[in-house]
C-alpha cells in the first residue's frame, strides 16, 4: 500500500490497491516519483497517478511527458491547430486539441482517442485517413501516425491542463461599435402630427407615441377617467392607494391643470422616496443582512437605505446620485458635517452585497466580492452584464476579459473589507460628529498611546519577534476594548475607502489561482471609452472616481438611455428596451429607439432631474390613456409594444402589503431608521430583509432574491398567493379591522340594505362607486354568511364575520392588487 | 407565435412567468395556473427517467464518514500518529493525529458493506444500497458548502437542484406543491438552498416547518394553509362570490390582458384545493400503530425525524417531486462520542423504516433517496478534549436507494484514511449531473436564460456516474 505525496500539491497524492496486486508495464528503471514517496507496508514502489484510470500507463511521468513535449504536441500545434483550437478563428467540428479534456471528450464526431486503444480510437483512424482525412492537406508521415499510436497505446498521457481556453469567438469591435446602444445618443426631433390629433398631444412624447400608431393603423386609447387616473398616479408616485379626501378633491377640481397638481402633490409628498428608492434598492441589492454562508446581520445598513429615500425626495440630480454612491468618499469634503457624512453612507452600495465571510481563501474572497460589485454597478448603471467576461471573453458582448480585468483593479483597489480573519468584516466608518469628537477628546490622547501600543505588539507578533508576549497581547486588547467602551460611539456607516492602486491580471476561466502574464492597467471598458474616453486612471488613485464620472457623464450612451427606459417601466409595467438590465447585442432594439433617445437626452437637459422626468411622462397623454384593452388589436399587438393603451399592472409585494394595512387603517408613516421585524405596521421598505430567511409573503409575491441586482420584478400568479390573501393573518386581521371602522358607521343589525356601508368601502378600496348589479351580489353574500349560524352566534358577531369574510374578498380581488 | 412552443416554454421565454408575451398564447389555450405548475417543460424528460422522484435526506453540519460508512481499520492501527501526507486546507487550524472511530463496524447482508454501529438499522437495509464513498467538493466552510451541494455554486446565487428539478418536471400532483423542504436550516445560505434564484417563483420549496421546530401530528405545518377563524363553508362562499365580482367587473369577451387575472381566479381555486388535500396528506395520525412503531413514532429520540420521514413518504406518495428531509446539526469539532450517537439514533430508525416503508409499497424502484451532507469530517483529531473532528470536503460519502441506482454496491474510495477521495471520484458536479440523470433528464440540456446566457445546475462542469446504475 502507498501513498504519495506529490511535489505539486494535494492532487497527485493517492493509493490504489489494485494497482499493487496488478501492476502494469511497471518499467523497470529510471524509477522518479515527483515529490516524496512513503511507504506504508512498501514491498514495492510503485508508480501512479490519479491522472490515469486503471489501465493506463504507469511509466514515470517525466519520460511520458517528454514524449507528448516531443512527438505529440509540435504535431498538433503545427498540423492541427489552426482548425483545432481556442485560437481557430472557427473551431471546425466542435473539436479542439489544444487541452487535456477537450482532447478526451472530442467534438461533434465524438470521443477522439480511447486511452489504450489505438484501433478504437478516432484520432489514429482520422490520421491514417479512414474516417475523417486529416489534416486535410495530406497524410502525415508514417513514422508521426506511429508515434501518436504508442501513445495512445500507453494510455495518451498528456499533460496539459484542463483549462478550456476561453476564447470562444473574438470580439468583432467594428460590428460592436454600430450596435445601437453603444452609439452617441442622438438628438431627435419629435415627429410632426395631424391637426386632427392634437387631442392627443400634450406632449413631445405622444408625438413619438403617435406617429407608430399612426403608422401601424392604431388609434390610441382615450384618457382614463379622473378615478382611474388618481389612483394610477397615487401607486405610481407613492406606492399607496389615495385616500378618499383625495379622490375627492380631484373630482372636485375642474379647473385646468388638476391633474398636474396632483403629481405635484405627490412628487412633493415624504413618501415618494419610499416608492422610489424601493425601486433603486432592487437594483442595488439592498439587505439587511449578509446572506451567503455567514448570514450576518448588517446593523448600518439603512443607513443607506435612509440616503437613497432622502435624495430621491431631495431630487438629487441622478448624475450625482450615481457618482455619490461609487465615489461619495472621494469627492471634496463639505464643511456641513451632515453633508459629510452623507457622502460616505452612499458608497454603502458597494458594501451591502452579499459576501462569503467564512470563506477561507481570502484572495477568492476578495475577488469574488470585486466581481459582484462589478455586476451590480454594470448592470444597474451601464445596463451591461459585464460579469461574464471573469471567466472569458463577454459570449456576446464587446467585453473582454481583459476589459473585466481593468475594471476589477478599480474595485481591487477600493477596501470594502475592514479584515480578513476566521469570518471576515466588512468595511464601517464612522460618520463624522462635531459632537462626538469633542466628548471623545479627554479620552483621546490615552486612547491613541494604547492603540499604539497595541499596534507594536501585533508587529512584534507579525514577525514572530522573540520578545513577544501573548499575554501582554491580550492584556492590551482589553485595555484598549475597554477604553473604547468609555468613549461616546460615533455612528457607523457601511462606507468604503481607498486602497492600494493595484492592476491585476486576467485570471484564466475566472480563477485567482491561474492568472494570465500581463497586468490590465485599470480602465473603462474599450467598446464604450471608444464612445466617451473619460478621464484616464493615474498611479495614484484607485479609478472609482474617475469610473464614477464616467458612468455619469453626459457622455457616456448609456447611463442616461439605462435609466429612462427603467423610469418608463416603472410608469407603465413595461420597458421601451425589454431587457432593462441588458443594452448588450442580445437586447432587442426598442421599437421607439427615437422617444428612448429624446428621453435620455431630456434628462440630460434637465440637469438629471428625476422628478422632471416624472413631470414629463405623467403629463403625456400616452400615459393618461385608459388600460382598457379592445379586443382585435390585442391580436395585432398582443403585447402593446406600440402603446395602444396604458397597462395594467399587478402591484409588487411591497404596496400590496401596505395597502392591506391601510384598508384596515393600520398604516404607520413613520420614516426611517432602523429595520423594522416583519410584524411592523410600518411601511414595507423599513422591514427587515433578511437574505437568508426572506419572509414569505415577500416571495411569494414575487419579491424572491434579495442577494442579486432585480432589474424587474417578475408578475406570477401562484396558489400560495391566493393562500396567503385566504388565510394569513395580515389580511385576516385587517379585513377584520376594515369590517369593524365600516360597520360602526352603519347599523348594526342586519336587515337594513347596507348600500352606503357597501359604497364606502369600495370608495376606501377601489376609489369608485360600485355598479347596482355589485351591490345585489355583495347584499346576497352578506345574507348568506350571516344565515350561517351553526357556531351559535349572536346576531351582531354574525354581522361582523359576514362583513369580516366580505372585506377580505375585497381585498382578495383582481382589483385591490391591479392598477388599471 | 409558433404553434409548437408550449405555454410552459413561453412562461419561461417571458422569464418573468406570467404578464409578458405568453399572454396571447396563454388565453388562446385556456390558461389555467394549475398546468403551469403541473406541466413538464417541453422536451422533458429527455429519455426515460429511472426515478420520478426525490427523497433527500439532509444531514446538515456534516456526519463523519469514518465513523458511519467509510470504514477504514487503518485508523484504529495507526490511531494517534500523525497523518503521513501533507495537511490539507481545513476550516479550522491545526490538523491533530489520526483518531480512531469510537464505533466497531460490522458487515451487513450479501453485499457485505461495512457500517459502524451507530447505523445498526441502515445497516439492515445495506442490499437495496449504493455507497458513493468519494464524493468531494472545494468549500471547507459550513456555509459555502451548502450552497454548493444545494445549488452548485458557492459563488453566485443560483436556483437549488430541487427548483432545477421542478422547473423540468413539474409536479404530478397539481393541488401540491412540487418541492417541499422540512425543517431547513435558515443559516449557512438560509432560503438559497432551496430557492429559485432566477427560475421562475413557484419552483422555491414550500416549507414544511422550520429547524427546530417539531413536526406537529396533523395540520398547518405550511404558511397560510389554513384559517382556524374561518370555517370552510365561508370560504366556499367567499371563493363563488370572488368569481362573481370579477365576472361583473370584466364582463365580456376576453383578450390577452385579461389571461392574468382570469388565472390568478383561477390559483384561488386551486388554493382551495390544495388547501383540503395537503392537510390530509401531512395529516399522519390516520397511519397504522405498525407503520409508526417501523418509523419510531412516540419513541423520544425518534420522534421527530420519523415524522419527517413518514411524512416525506406521503408526500412523495401523493405526487410531490423533491422532497428534502433535514436533520441537524452534526457538526462535532468536539462531544464526536456523545453527540454523534445522539444523532445518528435520531435519523438510523426512522431512515430505515422510511426505506422498508417504500419497498413494500412498492415505490422504493421509482423514488430515488439520497443520503448525505454538505460534507464530511477529518479522520484527524481537532481539539485539546481529543473527541472532535474538523470538516472535510476532500473526500466523504454518500449513499442512494432506489430510483435506478445499484442495489448493494459501493463506489469510489478514499484513501486507507479517509481523508481524500482518491478512486473514482465523484464531484458534487457530478452528484446532480447523476441525479438528473436518473430522473430522465440530461443535466447539459435542463437550461434556463438569464440576464444574456444559458444556465446549468452543473454549469460547464459535471459526469453522470454511470458506474452506479442498475
Amino acid at each position: 500500500m502507498l501513498v504519495v505525496t506529490g511535489g505539486e500539491g494535494r492532487d497527485l497524492r493517492m493509493h490504489d490497491k489494485r494497482r499493487t496486486s496488478h501492476p502494469k508495464r511497471a518499467w523497470p528503471s529510471g524509477v522518479f516519483l515527483p515529490g516524496i514517496a512513503i511507504s506504508v507496508f512498501a514491498p514495492l514502489l510503485l508508480f501512479s497517478s490519479t491522472l490515469f484510470a486503471d489501465d493506463r500507463d504507469q511509466r514515470p511521468l517525466d519520460t511520458q511527458a517528454e514524449f507528448f513535449e516531443s512527438r505529440i504536441r509540435p504535431v498538433l500545434v503545427e498540423h492541427c491547430y489552426e482548425c483545432h483550437s481556442a485560437e481557430s478563428k472557427i473551431v471546425r467540428g466542435g473539436l479542439q486539441v489544444d487541452h487535456r479534456s477537450a482532447m478526451h471528450e472530442g467534438g461533434d464526431s465524438g470521443p477522439l482517442l480511447v486511452p489504450g486503444n489505438p484501433d478504437g480510437s478516432l484520432l489514429i483512424a482520422s490520421l491514417k485517413h479512414q474516417s475523417f482525412e486529416m489534416p486535410p492537406d495530406g497524410k502525415l508521415a508514417d513514422e508521426v501516425i506511429a508515434d501518436f499510436v504508442t501513445w495512445i497505446e500507453r494510455g495518451a498521457f498528456d499533460p496539459r491542463s484542463d483549462v478550456r481556453h476561453g476564447k470562444l469567438k473574438p470580439v468583432d469591435w467594428e460590428a460592436a461599435a454600430e450596435h445601437w446602444a453603444f452609439k452617441k445618443i442622438a438628438n431627435r426631433v419629435p415627429p410632426e402630427y395631424d391637426e386632427a390629433d392634437s387631442e392627443q398631444v400634450k406632449n413631445p412624447i405622444d408625438q413619438f407615441v403617435l406617429r407608430k400608431l399612426r403608422d401601424s393603423g392604431f388609434r390610441p386609447a382615450p384618457s382614463a377617467g379622473k378615478r382611474t387616473l388618481i389612483r394610477r398616479a397615487t401607486f405610481d408616485l407613492i406606492g399607496l392607494p389615495p385616500t378618499l379626501d383625495e379622490v375627492q378633491n380631484f373630482l372636485n377640481d375642474e379647473s385646468p391643470g388638476a391633474f398636474d397638481r396632483v403629481v405635484e402633490r405627490l412628487l412633493s409628498s415624504p413618501q415618494y422616496g419610499e416608492r422610489w428608492g424601493r425601486h433603486w434598492l432592487d437594483l442595488v441589492r439592498y439587505a439587511n443582512t449578509n446572506g451567503a454562508d455567514e448570514n450576518h446581520s448588517l446593523p448600518n445598513a439603512w443607513r443607506y437605505r435612509d440616503w437613497v429615500i432622502r435624495k430621491l425626495n431631495d431630487d438629487l440630480p441622478l448624475d450625482d446620485f450615481f457618482v455619490q454612491q461609487l465615489a461619495g468618499d472621494l469627492l471634496p469634503v463639505p464643511d456641513d458635517e451632515v453633508a459629510a457624512g452623507d457622502l460616505l453612507t452612499a458608497t454603502g452600495m458597494l458594501v451591502i452585497g452579499p459576501k462569503m465571510l467564512a470563506e477561507q481563501d481570502k484572495d477568492k474572497m476578495i475577488i469574488d466580492i470585486v466581481d459582484e460589485q462589478i455586476d451590480t454597478v454594470s448592470r444597474t448603471m451601464l445596463g451591461l452584464t459585464v460579469g461574464c467576461a471573469r471567466c472569458h471573453d463577454h459570449k456576446f458582448d464587446p467585453v473582454s476579459a481583459e476589459d473585466y480585468y481593468a475594471l476589477a483593479g478599480i474595485f481591487y483597489s477600493t477596501k470594502t473589507m475592514a479584515h480578513k480573519g476566521h469570518v471576515s468584516m466588512w468595511m464601517e466608518r464612522p460618520l463624522p460628529s462635531k459632537e462626538i469628537h469633542t466628548q471623545r477628546l479627554p479620552f483621546q490622547a490615552r486612547f491613541d498611546q494604547e492603540q499604539a501600543k497595541l499596534h507594536r505588539l501585533r508587529d512584534l507578533k507579525g514577525r514572530d519577534d522573540q520578545s513577544f508576549d501573548a499575554s501582554e497581547l491580550k492584556q492590551q486588547q482589553k485595555v484598549v476594548k475597554e477604553l473604547e467602551q468609555q468613549m461616546p460611539p460615533y455612528q457607523m456607516v457601511m462606507a468604503v475607502e481607498e486602497s492600494e492602486p493595484t492592476d491585476l491580471a486576467v485570471h484564466i476561466r475566472g480563477n485567482h489561482l491561474t492568472l494570465g502574464t500581463d497586468l490590465v492597467p485599470r480602465a473603462m471598458p474599450k467598446v464604450l471609452a471608444s464612445v466617451h474616453a473619460g478621464e484616464s486612471i493615474g498611479q495614484t488613485t484607485s479609478g472609482r472616481l474617475e469610473l464614477a464620472r464616467w458612468i455619469a457623464s453626459p457622455e457616456n450612451p448609456l447611463t442616461a438611455r439605462v435609466m429612462v427606459n427603467r423610469v418608463w417601466m416603472w410608469h407603465f409595467g413595461k420597458a421601451l428596451v425589454r431587457s432593462p438590465s441588458n443594452f448588450g447585442l442580445q437586447a432587442e432594439p426598442p421599437p421607439h429607439p427615437e422617444l428612448l433617445d429624446w428621453l435620455a437626452l431630456e434628462l440630460i437637459r434637465n440637469r438629471w432631474s428625476l422628478k422632471e422626468m416624472h413631470r414629463l411622462i405623467m403629463r403625456s397623454a400616452t400615459y393618461q390613456m385608459d388600460s382598457q384593452p379592445i379586443v382585435e388589436d390585442e391580436e395585432r399587438d398582443p403585447d402593446n409594444r406600440l402603446w395602444r393603451r396604458q397597462n395594467r399592472r399587478r402591484l409588487e409585494a411591497e404596496p400590496i402589503r401596505d395597502a392591506v394595512l391601510m384598508a384596515g387603517g393600520n398604516l404607520d408613516l413613520t420614516p426611517g431608521n432602523e429595520a423594522d421585524d416583519k410584524d411592523s405596521s410600518r411601511r414595507a421598505i423599513y422591514l427587515k430583509i433578511n437574505r437568508s430567511a426572506l419572509d414569505e409573503m415577500f416571495s411569494a409575491f414575487d419579491y424572491v432574491e434579495p442577494a442579486t441586482h432585480i432589474s424587474q420584478r417578475p408578475t406570477t400568479v401562484t396558489p400560495q398567493q391566493a393562500l396567503f390573501m385566504m388565510n394569513s393573518p395580515l389580511v385576516t386581521e385587517q379585513a377584520e379591522n376594515l369590517a369593524k371602522q365600516l360597520l360602526q358607521r352603519g347599523p348594526l343589525s342586519s336587515g337594513v340594505d347596507d348600500r352606503e356601508l357597501i359604497q364606502m368601502a369600495f370608495a376606501r378600496l377601489y376609489s369608485r362607486i360600485p355598479m347596482e348589479s355589485e351591490v345585489v351580489r355583495i347584499q346576497q353574500f352578506l345574507a348568506t354568511i350571516e344565515a350561517q349560524d351553526e357556531m351559535g352566534l349572536k346576531p351582531a358577531d354574525r354581522r361582523l364575520r359576514a362583513w369580516s369574510a366580505l372585506c377580505r374578498t375585497f381585498i382578495s380581488a383582481n382589483e385591490f392588487i391591479y392598477v388599471e | 407565435m409558433n404553434a409548437e412552443l408550449t405555454r410552459r416554454e413561453l412562461l419561461n421565454r417571458a422569464g418573468a412567468g406570467f404578464g409578458s408575451i405568453a399572454l396571447a398564447d396563454l388565453l388562446i389555450r385556456q390558461a389555467s395556473v394549475a398546468e403551469a405548475s403541473s406541466e413538464k417543460l417541453a422536451g422533458l424528460p429527455h429519455f426515460p427517467g429511472r426515478a420520478k422522484r426525490v427523497i433527500f435526506l439532509f444531514m446538515h453540519g456534516g456526519p463523519s464518514q469514518v465513523d458511519t460508512f467509510d470504514y477504514k481499520p487503518q485508523l484504529s492501527i495507526r490511531n494517534n500518529e500523525p497523518l503521513p501526507f501533507a495537511k490539507p486546507r481545513v476550516q479550522f487550524g491545526q490538523t491533530g493525529n489520526l483518531l480512531a472511530s469510537p464505533w466497531k463496524f460490522r458487515q451487513y447482508g450479501e453485499s457485505g458493506a461495512w457500517v459502524s454501529d451507530l447505523f445498526p438499522n441502515v445497516g439492515r437495509c445495506v442490499d437495496d444500497i449504493t455507497f458513493i464513498k468519494s464524493l468531494h467538493g472545494s468549500n471547507e466552510a459550513h456555509g459555502g458548502a451548502m450552497l454548493k451541494m444545494h445549488t452548485g455554486s458557492d459563488t453566485f446565487v443560483r436556483p437549488s437542484m430541487g427548483a432545477w428539478i421542478s422547473y423540468g418536471l413539474g409536479t404530478e400532483n397539481e393541488n401540491l406543491p412540487s418541492f417541499v423542504t422540512m425543517s431547513p436550516t435558515l443559516g449557512h445560505g438560509g432560503v438559497q438552498n432551496f430557492g429559485s434564484a432566477f427560475l421562475p417563483p413557484i419552483h422555491q420549496a414550500t416549507r414544511v416547518g422550520m429547524r427546530g421546530e417539531a413536526i406537529k401530528e396533523s395540520g398547518a405545518a405550511i404558511n397560510n394553509l389554513t384559517n382556524e377563524s374561518v370555517p370552510n363553508s365561508i370560504q366556499a362562499s367567499q371563493l363563488e362570490f370572488l368569481k362573481d365580482l370579477d365576472r361583473l367587473k370584466r364582463p365580456g369577451a376576453r383578450t390577452s390582458a385579461d389571461a392574468e387575472m382570469d388565472a390568478r381566479i383561477e390559483s384561488f381555486e386551486l388554493a382551495f384545493r390544495m388547501q383540503t388535500e395537503a392537510p390530509e396528506v401531512l395529516d399522519i395520525s390516520r397511519e397504522s400503530k405498525s407503520i409508526r412503531r417501523l418509523y419510531g413514532i412516540d419513541e423520544d429520540a425518534t420522534d421527530n425525524y420519523g415524522r419527517q420521514c413518514l411524512l416525506a413518504r406521503r408526500l412523495s406518495e401523493a405526487g410531490v417531486r423533491f422532497i428534502q428531509v433535514n436533520h441537524s446539526y452534526w457538526d462535532q469539532h468536539r462531544d464526536l462520542k456523545d453527540k454523534h450517537l445522539e444523532l445518528a439514533t435520531q435519523v438510523d430508525k426512522p431512515i430505515a423504516g422510511l426505506l422498508m416503508d417504500l419497498k413494500q409499497r412498492g415505490l422504493l424502484d421509482d423514488t430515488l433517496v439520497i443520503w448525505g451532507a454538505e460534507f464530511g469530517r477529518t479522520p484527524t483529531v481537532q481539539g485539546a478534549s481529543k473527541d472532535g473532528r474538523d470538516h472535510n470536503p476532500h473526500g466523504f460519502t454518500y449513499w442512494m436507494a432506489g430510483g435506478g441506482v445499484k442495489r448493494g454496491f459501493s463506489y469510489g474510495e478514499t484513501d486507507e484514511f479517509g481523508y481524500y477521495a482518491t478512486h473514482d471520484k465523484v464531484h458534487v458536479h457530478d452528484l446532480h449531473a447523476t441525479i438528473l440523470h436518473l430522473l430522465g433528464v440530461d443535466h447539459e440540456r435542463l437550461t434556463y436564460r438569464y440576464g444574456g446566457r444559458d444556465f446549468r445546475l452543473t454549469d460547464v462542469e459535471g459526469r453522470v456516474v454511470d458506474e452506479i446504475i442498475a
